[in-house]
């Protein structure tokens, strides 16, 4: 398989602080020096608590946020400093579904026409008749019927306007989907509903997906490879059965752990609830709540260590070392 | 002993196109000490039933037109606005789904806190601070000042829920509704409002009605469960008891729909990967229909089903379902 996206050292900062002639404003580090592939017809999982840039990098790859740093390279080629005019392409082939459907649509249009107008403009269909057909046959497909073309946004319910967001993304014939926590706003058993509906249609078109969201088990059950964050750094990247049988971060132990599950365990937290500040501000993004924090995690941010082709992670303490025989490889 | 016992409820709506049954007929008890799981989709009443505990049924569409509420020996149907001022907050409290409305924006954290303490305890700005500041321990604050001085978008989600969580137990009630209090956190912050919950349940003793959709949650927290479907209860019974064997095919559907961690991948018959899900979407709440209300949706479903609305059958342990073609055993 070859790689779709490459993202390479992709950072965000946004200002904070107000910055005047003598002196530069604060910054907030949203996202620092990620690197990630991902491979034609794979599902990558994005996993992080809420903040730790999981949403801006979904959004830096679109190039719906501009990267501070970093290079976005899609299919050989980067497209980190092209003008809107050279993207025009690339917006046809990536597309987003959002986590707010209610909010993701004009409200005054129909939702015909609101997936109509981005075909005609990034020419997927030549006329509005064709488009029309077109559409038609997507909302048929994602399961909803044709009448619903001249309905508006409001007129749906959660799940319903979620699978128009997925028709509208697919109208453009994309190769790539970020989905930005799809889910998490409907109930359990529409999210199973929309889960395997993704699942048909990522093998009925074709398409790459990166997943974004916060739920382990759905990340697992949904997902080929994830990759954890935290605080904008990334920490943990290995096959979603692996992640889940043998984490080496204690982030990604500590996302395991506050998964429930139908078989009763004890609510137990394995980390440091107090958080230790410590002002040098250049160790490990956990080391403040880390339980295995020595002096070392607070100095300097650990390397990526590769454990094996699909598996890395970045930490000095790595727990959970279940073959000891593994070689440590340091990533150049 | 039982604390609250709510016996037939009914809350309907009136609305331009008709009315909406909100709940239908709704028993249930909470024992002391107790925590009761109402589970179900959104739409299906279970928050309507929390609020009309409360006496926070919207007015002037919304109406409890029968039923009963016994709490601690009097019923909570029959009070007037002014009797449940003394209810609310100190014998039953609740805590919403987002902390963030529930609070007023243009007022610090302090001074909200301050204000149901002094008001409800007569205490002076000074003890009442010392007071705010002992609850906000309970909760697992201990950077006090900080957080009595900020305003409630200056928190961040955990920190504003368990806020929340301090004052709604500012005055030791008896019972507390949770509406949802985790839906709008992170898998880890969830978890430490679910055993701060817990740990509150065992110190205080206070028994909770917790209102979710999530069954991971009912498994980890609760004692006993009510599974709720378009404003009727379908199965209910001790939290062990409906994991176990689940009879009713909602209850059964709702909990395979969510993928489990420790088990092999969830496929289909061709190995695809595939969750198992319940077709269609919740009923009309205007029009119910005359049968059982989750007969389209229902994969075990027979004639039966679509005239005759099941009654409630007792199982062993006290295990209640209301289904024509209940699951025997479950694998």
């Amino acid at each position: 398989m070859s790689n779709l996206i490459e993202i390479k050292g992709l950072t965000k900062e946004f200002p904070t602080g107000n910055s005047t002639m003598f002196k530069k404003g604060t910054v907030f580090r949203a996202v620092q020096s990620v690197n990630l592939t991902i491979k034609k017809g794979e599902i990558v999982g994005l996993i992080g608590e809420s903040g730790s840039g999981k949403s801006t990098i979904g959004r830096m790859v679109l190039r719906l946020i501009e990267p501070s740093g970093g290079n976005i390279i899609y299919e050989g080629k980067d497209i980190t400093n092209l003008n809107h005019k050279e993207m025009m392409e690339y917006y046809q082939k990536m597309q987003i579904i959002f986590q707010d459907s209610a909010s993701s649509f004009n409200p005054r249009k129909t939702i015909g026409d609101q997936i109509v107008t981005p075909m005609l403009r990034l020419g997927v269909a030549s006329n509005r008749q064709e488009a029309e057909m077109e559409v038609y046959h997507l909302l048929e497909r994602v399961g909803l019927k044709r009448e619903h073309f001249v309905r508006y946004p409001h007129e749906f319910s959660g799940g319903q306007r979620q699978r128009i967001g997925i028709a509208r993304a697919l109208a453009l014939k994309p190769e790539f989907l970020v989905l930005d926590e799809p889910t998490s706003a409907l109930d359990v058993s529409i999210q199973a509903q929309i889960l395997n509906l993704l699942l048909d249609l990522q093998e009925e078109f074709n398409l790459t997906y990166l997943f974004i969201g916060h739920n382990l088990s759905i990340i697992k059950f949904f997902c080929d490879r994830v990759a954890v964050l935290y605080q904008g750094r990334l920490v943990e990247a290995a096959d979603s059965d692996r992640l889940y049988t043998n984490p080496y971060h204690p982030v990604s132990r500590m996302l395991l752990n506050s998964v429930l599950t139908l078989d009763k365990k004890p609510l137990a937290d394995e980390f440091n609830e107090n958080t230790v500040k410590d002002k040098r501000n250049t160790g490990c993004v956990f080391s403040g709540k880390c339980l295995y924090a020595t002096e070392l995690c607070f100095q300097s941010h650990p390397e990526m260590v590769e454990l094996s082709e699909s598996h890395q992670y970045a930490c000095y303490h790595p727990q959970n070392v279940i073959d000891p025989e593994e070689p440590l490889v340091k990533m150049s | 002993m039982t604390l609250l016992d709510i016996s037939n409820l009914q809350v309907h709506f009136t609305t331009s196109n008709g009315t909406v049954q909100a709940v239908n007929g709704v028993d249930f008890s909470i024992n002391h000490g107790e925590i009761m799981a109402l589970v179900g989709e959104s739409g299906s009443g279970k928050s309507i039933t929390g609020l009309s505990i409360l006496g926070l049924v919207p007015k002037p569409n919304g109406k409890i037109v029968n039923g009963s509420m016994m709490f601690n020996g009097s019923n909570l149907v029959d009070k007037t606005e002014k009797e449940f001022r003394e209810i609310r907050g100190k014998e039953i409290a609740m805590i919403f789904q987002n902390p963030l409305t529930a609070m007023d924006p243009s007022f610090t954290v302090g001074n909200q806190m301050l204000e149901i303490i002094k008001y409800r305890q007569g205490l002076s700005k000074k003890n009442g601070l010392l007071e705010a500041k002992k609850l906000l321990d309970l909760v697992g604050i201990h950077d006090h000042d900080r957080v009595i001085n900020s305003y409630p978008h200056a928190l961040s989600g955990g920190m504003r829920q368990r806020v929340m969580i301090a004052m709604a137990l500012s005055c030791k009630p008896k019972l507390l509704i949770a509406d949802e209090p985790t839906t709008a956190l992170d898998a880890t912050i969830q978890m430490q409002i679910l055993s701060l919950l817990k740990r509150i349940n065992l110190e205080l003793g206070t028994s909770i009605l917790f209102i979710t959709h999530d069954f991971g949650v009912v498994a980890n927290l609760c004692d006993k469960v009510a599974v709720m479907y378009a404003g009727r209860i379908l199965e209910y019974g001790e939290t062990q008891e409906i994991l176990t064997k689940p009879k009713h095919p909602y209850t059964k559907g709702l909990m395979n729909a969510m993928p489990e961690t420790s088990i092999e991948q969830p496929k289909d018959g061709n190995g695809k990967k595939r969750l198992e899900q319940i077709n269609g979407s919740p009923p009309d709440l205007l029009n119910l229909p005359d049968g059982c209300s989750f007969f389209d949706r229902c994969n075990r479903a027979s004639d039966k089903c679509c005239t005759a609305f099941p009654n409630i059958t007792t199982k062993t342990n006290g295990h209640l379902v209301r289904c024509f073609n209940e699951e025997e055993v479950y694998v």
